[in-house]
């Protein structure tokens, strides 16, 4: 019964966008949203020093809901930063829950290291929740040019699974981007492999307007969309708002609301 | 294949019967030709004539297909400044047409002019008229608009709903004379007011259908923001249409928004564009309420050097009720030091419909051009052009090429000729681009779906104020049948080069 639980919710997804499966949904915030990357987790429109919590609500493709919510805790020190993450997605009866933990080496070295566990669990009504623990890497590389910087990210995501999580589709992928940042404009070239052959490419574009406002916008392939951003930090508070958009049909919305330690001049390492 | 000797007897009749044509022909566009040059000698030196507002290709590296442009017909139309004068004449089938004509004359600050478009037959098209002094203009007769915003454009009915998303529009459009038949056209009168505080208004009827166009504008310029708002009735429909852009302080970074609201719902396009250091980015977005899938969006980035520069574009959109197109390409840049540019554009294209009689159709395309300059000396350029395309159907893959080169001759900055050779090659049911001159000066990218040989020339003599520029093209298909065409034109600067 946990398997059909799993189908259905696969099903729920498959309908709305045949491009994903069960836990394939890293990130719907805002960030994501305007990345066209569901199916990665997203850079920060804002990279603070020290501690905030964010929190976000995402309706997904008109589907009754269906739903994803998303709570986290980062605290970003001298040369490392760690997140903590909440997420669920689903409709009532059926739900995913992710609990993520990143550690993510900061700091102005040319290679930075990260590492990240989850706790994947799919809940169904009146049946046992079913799921397993996963473990990825990730490994940033930064170039320096002569006005600007060029960066390649490279993860191995979900590459150690537990074997609870057998049957329920979960496998690893190759995450990469390549980033050229200049000024206020960060452009990026990102993409996920699977085992299938799979691919995903996406061109995302970062625009800072002024200190207080960021916007983010993208062009995914395969499938075909579109993702529009805008976040807005004023004093210790963020806000922002994002859509993704099918070409075959399909929106995702999603609001973000979090709260930051004042800044105090940023510390520099990953975007 | 080889052919019967007496296989082009008849066709020789026929071309007998084209030089007869034209010879009939000839005297009227004489007599047209010689009206407008007794203007063009009486007239004051104060002329200008109006011309196309609009690089119809865009900033494009490399030539972009014809296909892609907004507005094919203003790759005709002639953009040298400060025309007092021009006659053009079209060959085609064998006769010579006079194609369009304007001219201009200015006396007490205020500029007056008439231009007249003649259709492939011969027969009147539109006559335009206006009269501007530095801040009023008045058009009136057949008008074309150019430069209105996108939005409003698409309700009154004088643009396509495009599948691109153009940039929001804020400049206070422009109405004057059309560059060709296939422009939207409108008999009326328009109204403007220039300046930092601009106002418009326009009364038509639409030349298609005989609807009357009404429309009011207003837009202000600053120095870091601007806005535009247009009220507008086509028929029994009606827009409003309301655009604002901010520039940062440096003026290096753009927001714009436009939204309009009209009979076929409300509309949205946004964009930003942003350039530090050698990065360049544009992103665009749109969104119509009305329609079941209503984003579109394209983004491009662009990065690089004089001597070298990379530019990767995203684009894509729904299409239809079901179908929907994407497009991806990578187009670079090398000028190596001491020799000419070599430009290259790798892209695909892929197209998806769905149909209750066809089914669900999906299409792939596959598609690469090159331009390598090879020696440029002593006034001569001579360029290598190649390109191929292939389709990827679920009936297999048809492909085209193409294989050719330019000629750039110039002399003495008077006088320049291109001439154009190129050989294409396409399967049955395959489609191969050819590189297209245009009268106005631009370069586009043709379809064509059969093998063959095209040549073309293109060139300009200045003599003091006078230009005297033609082009001709001549296209052989492997089915033997041969397809020429011509135009000419005369123009009439305002003033000798080089002094002003």
């Amino acid at each position: 019964m946990t398997a059909a639980g799993a189908c259905s919710l696969c099903l729920a997804l498959a309908f709305a966008s045949h491009a994903l499966a069960a836990f394939e949904v890293r990130d719907a915030t805002p960030a994501a949203l305007g990345a066209a990357s569901l199916d990665l987790a997203s850079d920060p429109f804002f990279t603070s020093a020290g501690y905030s919590a964010s929190t976000s609500h995402t309706t997904l493709y008109q589907s009754d809901g269906l739903t994803s919510e998303r709570a986290a805790v980062a605290f970003a020190g001298r040369s490392a930063r760690l997140v903590a993450t909440w997420n669920q997605l689903g409709f009532p009866g059926a739900r995913e829950h992710v609990l993520r933990l990143d550690i993510e080496e900061t700091g102005t070295r040319a290679v930075l290291l990260s590492m990240v566990a989850e706790r994947l669990a799919l809940a169904l009504d009146g049946e046992p929740s079913r799921g397993g623990l996963t473990a990825g890497i990730s490994i940033l590389a930064r170039v320096t040019l002569p006005r600007g910087s060029l960066e390649c990210v490279l993860a191995g995501d979900r590459l150690a699974r537990t074997g609870g999580l057998d049957g329920l589709g979960v496998e690893p992928s190759v995450p990469f981007a390549l980033r050229l940042r200049s000024g206020a404009i960060a452009l990026a070239w990102m993409d996920r492999w699977e085992p299938s052959g799979r691919a995903s490419p996406r061109l995302v574009l970062d625009l800072a307007l002024g200190r207080a406002a960021r916007v983010r916008m993208a062009r995914g392939m395969k499938p075909e969309r579109s993702g529009a951003a805008i976040a807005i930090r004023r004093g210790r508070l963020e806000v922002s708002a994002g859509r993704l958009d099918l070409d075959k049909g399909g929106t995702v919305g999603g609001v973000g609301l979090a709260l930051v330690s004042p800044d105090r001049g940023g510390r520099g390492g990953r975007p | 294949m080889t052919r019967s000797h007496f296989a082009g007897q008849p066709r020789r009749r026929f071309a007998m019967m084209r030089w007869y044509r034209r010879l009939r022909s000839f005297p009227g566009f004489a007599a047209r030709g010689a009206f407008w040059i007794f203007l063009a000698a009486v007239a004051t030196p104060g002329i200008a004539l109006g011309q196309a507002d609009s690089a119809a290709g865009g900033p494009a590296w490399l030539p972009l297909p014809v296909e892609d442009i907004d507005r094919p017909e203003l790759l005709d139309e002639l953009l040298a400044p400060e025309l007092g004068l021009l006659v053009r004449a079209d060959l085609k089938d064998g006769a010579l047409r006079q194609a369009r004509s304007a001219v201009e004359a200015s006396a007490a600050r205020v500029i007056a002019g008439i231009s007249l478009l003649t259709g492939a037959d011969g027969e009147t098209q539109a006559v335009t008229g206006f009269a501007r002094t530095a801040r009023l203009a008045v058009d009136l007769g057949r008008l074309a608009a150019r430069g209105l915003s996108p939005l409003a454009a698409e309700e009154l009915g004088q643009a396509p709903r495009s599948g691109r998303v153009p940039p929001p529009g804020l400049r206070s459009p422009a109405f004057g004379s059309p560059a060709s038949s296939a422009s939207a056209l409108m008999d009326g009168v328009a109204l403007a007011w220039r300046g930092r505080h601009r106002v418009w208004a326009l009364r038509a009827r639409r030349a298609d259908d005989g609807s009357t166009v009404r429309a009011l504008g207003m837009g202000v310029q600053g120095r870091r923001a601007a806005m535009s708002a247009t009220l507008g009735r086509a028929g029994p429909s009606a827009v409003a249409d309301l655009a604002a852009e901010l520039r940062t302080r440096e003026g290096r970074g753009v927001v714009a928004v436009e939204a309009a609201r009209g009979a076929s719902g409300t509309a949205v396009i946004a964009m930003i564009a942003r350039s530090a250091g050698p990065l360049r980015v544009q992103g665009r977005w749109r969104w119509r309420s009305r329609e079941l899938r209503g984003v579109s969006s394209e983004i491009a980035g662009e990065a690089g050097s004089r001597r070298a520069k990379l530019r990767l574009r995203l684009a894509g959109n729904s299409s239809g009720p079901t179908g929907s197109s994407s497009r991806v390409e990578l187009e670079g840049r090398l000028v190596p030091a001491g020799q000419g540019p070599l430009a290259v554009r790798f892209g695909s294209t892929r197209a998806e419909s769905f149909s209750n009689g066809a089914g669900y159709h999906a299409s792939i395309e596959r598609f690469a051009i090159a331009e390598m300059q090879v020696a440029s000396a002593d006034g001569r350029t001579l360029t290598l052009l190649a390109s191929r395309r292939d389709k990827e159907t679920v009936l297999g893959v048809r492909r085209g090429t193409s294989l050719g080169g330019r000629l750039a001759l110039a002399w003495r900055e008077r006088a320049g000729l291109e001439i154009q050779l190129e050989g294409v090659r396409a399967d049955k049911d395959g489609a191969a681009w050819s590189s297209g001159l245009y009268a106005g000066g631009a370069t586009a990218l043709r379809t064509t779906t059969r093998p063959g040989i095209a040549a073309s020339a293109r060139g300009a003599l200045r003599l003091g104020r006078w230009t005297l520029g033609g082009l001709v093209e001549q296209r052989d298909d492997a089915s033997g049948a041969r397809a020429t065409a011509a135009s000419i034109w005369i123009g009439r600067q305002l003033r000798e080069s080089g002094r002003g």
